[in-house]
C-alpha cells in the first residue's frame, strides 16, 4: 500500500455509460460503487514518465487480463497531488492514492479514502479533467 | 403504532416522514411552537420509534420546511407555527412499500399533470423513454435508450433501476426550464445527470458542474460547483441528499446558466 509520489500521474477507465456525448467523463466515472473501498485507477510513471507510452502500456495491460475496453470508453488521467489537494481543501477529506499492484496488473493503484460525500469527492475529482486529460480507450 | 414503527425504521428524513411523525400526536393541535422545539420534537419521536439514532437536527429542518409552508401550520411570527393538526396529510407524503411515493418530487402536488399517472403505471424501461420523448426530452430518450442498450451487450454495464428511471423522468418533465442534461449511470445501477455550468469566471476556470444522482425513493443526492479548486479563488460548492423541491433550492445559484427563456 504505498502511496504514489506526488508528481505523478494516474489513469482512471471510464465506461461508456460515464462517458458523455462529447467524450468527457461524467462525475460518475468516479464515484465508488456501495461497498467498494476505493477507485480503480493505474499508475503511469510505473511504465513510463510519458504518458503516451504508459497508456499504450496500461491498455495492453488491461486487455491482457481479459478486460474488453470499449470504443466509447475513455481514460481519464489525473494528477495525483491535484486530487489529495482539491478534496482536501473542499471537503476537509484526506485522500490516498497507493500503490495496489495486482498479479497481472503491476501498475494498479488505488484512490482511497472516499465518504458518504462520495458524488461530491467524485464531482471534485471531474473538475480537475481538461481535453487535454481525456485518451481514448482504444 | 407497531406498523408505524415499521414503516419509519430505515426510512430516510423526508417530508413523508414528518407527516407520520405529526399523525402521532407528537404535537398538539391549536398551540404555538417555535420551529427549533418542532424540530427537536420530531426529531425525539423518530428516534423513539427506531428511526436513525444518528439523526440530526439539520436532517429534520429540511423536510419539515415543506410541511410548514402547506395547511398543517400557520406562521404566526418569524420562527413562530402554531400546528393547526395533524388531519389531511399534505399531497404526495404518502408512504407506499416503506418509501414515500414519487409524487413527493412533484412541484404541483394538488395538480398533477397527466403524464405523472403515465409514469408511476409504466412498468418497462421502453414506456418511460417514450414518455419522456412524447413530452419534449427526445435526447434525452435518445440517450436512454443507449445506456439501456449499453447494458444488454456489456457485462461491465448494468442498467438503471426502473424506480430510479421513473424518478428522473418525473424530475426531468417537471422542471421543464431546465436544458437537456447529460445522462449516465451510477455505478449503483442509478441514472445520474449532469449539467456543465457556463463559464462566467473572471478567469475563466470553466468545469462547473452540478450533479445528481436519482435513487429509487423520493431522494436525491446532488453535488455542485462553481469552478475547479484554484488556490486563493472564491467558489461556491454544495452537496447533500435531498428531495426534489429541495434540493433544487439548495443549487438554486447554480441552475441560472441551466435554465431556458
Amino acid at each position: 500500500m504505498r502511496p504514489l509520489p506526488d508528481g505523478d500521474h494516474v489513469a482512471h477507465y471510464c465506461k461508456p455509460s460515464t462517458v458523455d456525448e462529447r467524450g468527457y467523463p461524467l462525475a460518475n466515472a468516479f464515484a465508488l460503487r456501495a461497498g467498494e473501498d476505493h477507485l480503480s485507477v493505474n499508475w503511469l510513471e510505473y511504465f513510463d514518465p510519458h504518458p503516451e507510452v504508459a497508456i499504450h502500456q496500461v491498455r495492453e495491460t488491461l486487455r491482457a487480463k481479459g478486460f474488453e475496453l470499449r470504443p466509447n470508453g475513455r481514460f481519464a488521467l489525473l494528477d495525483v497531488a491535484a486530487v489529495k489537494t482539491t478534496v482536501k481543501r473542499s471537503l476537509g477529506l484526506r485522500l490516498h492514492v497507493n500503490h495496489l499492484p495486482h498479479e497481472h496488473d503491476p501498475s494498479h493503484a488505488g484512490v482511497l479514502g472516499y465518504t458518504d460525500a462520495d458524488l461530491m469527492v467524485a464531482a471534485e475529482i471531474r473538475s480537475l479533467v481538461g481535453p487535454d486529460d481525456m485518451r481514448r480507450a482504444v | 403504532m407497531a406498523l408505524l414503527q415499521e414503516r419509519l425504521v430505515g426510512l430516510p428524513f423526508g417530508t413523508a416522514t414528518v407527516e407520520e411523525l405529526l399523525a402521532t400526536g407528537v404535537l398538539e393541535p391549536d398551540t404555538i411552537y417555535r420551529r427549533r422545539e418542532v424540530v427537536d420534537a420530531l426529531r425525539k419521536r423518530f428516534i423513539e420509534f427506531g428511526g436513525d439514532p444518528e439523526t440530526t437536527a439539520e436532517q429534520v429542518v429540511a423536510p419539515l420546511r415543506r410541511i410548514l409552508r402547506g395547511r398543517r401550520f400557520e406562521r404566526v411570527r418569524p420562527g413562530f407555527y402554531r400546528f393547526v393538526g395533524p388531519e389531511d396529510r399534505e399531497p404526495g407524503t404518502e408512504i407506499r412499500d416503506g418509501q414515500p411515493v414519487l409524487a413527493e418530487t412533484s412541484p404541483h402536488p394538488l395538480a398533477d399533470p397527466p403524464w405523472q399517472q403515465e409514469l408511476a403505471a409504466a412498468s418497462t424501461e421502453s414506456v418511460v423513454i417514450q414518455i419522456l420523448r412524447a413530452r419534449g426530452r427526445p435526447a434525452v430518450a435518445d440517450r436512454l435508450r443507449y445506456l439501456y442498450d449499453l447494458a444488454r451487450d456489456d457485462p461491465e454495464e448494468q442498467p438503471i433501476h426502473i424506480r430510479s428511471l421513473r424518478h428522473v423522468a418525473s424530475f426531468l418533465l417537471s422542471y421543464p426550464q431546465l436544458v437537456d442534461p447529460e445522462v449516465g449511470t451510477s455505478p449503483n445501477g442509478f441514472a445520474h445527470v449532469e449539467w456543465n455550468l457556463p463559464d462566467r469566471s473572471v478567469d475563466r476556470s470553466g468545469n462547473g458542474l452540478l450533479a445528481m444522482e436519482f435513487l429509487p425513493t423520493a431522494m436525491i443526492r446532488f453535488a455542485a460547483l462553481s469552478s475547479p479548486h484554484r488556490p486563493g479563488s472564491e467558489r461556491l460548492t454544495v452537496h447533500g441528499t435531498m428531495p426534489a423541491n429541495e434540493m433544487l433550492d439548495a443549487v438554486r445559484p447554480f441552475t441560472v446558466g441551466i435554465t431556458r427563456e
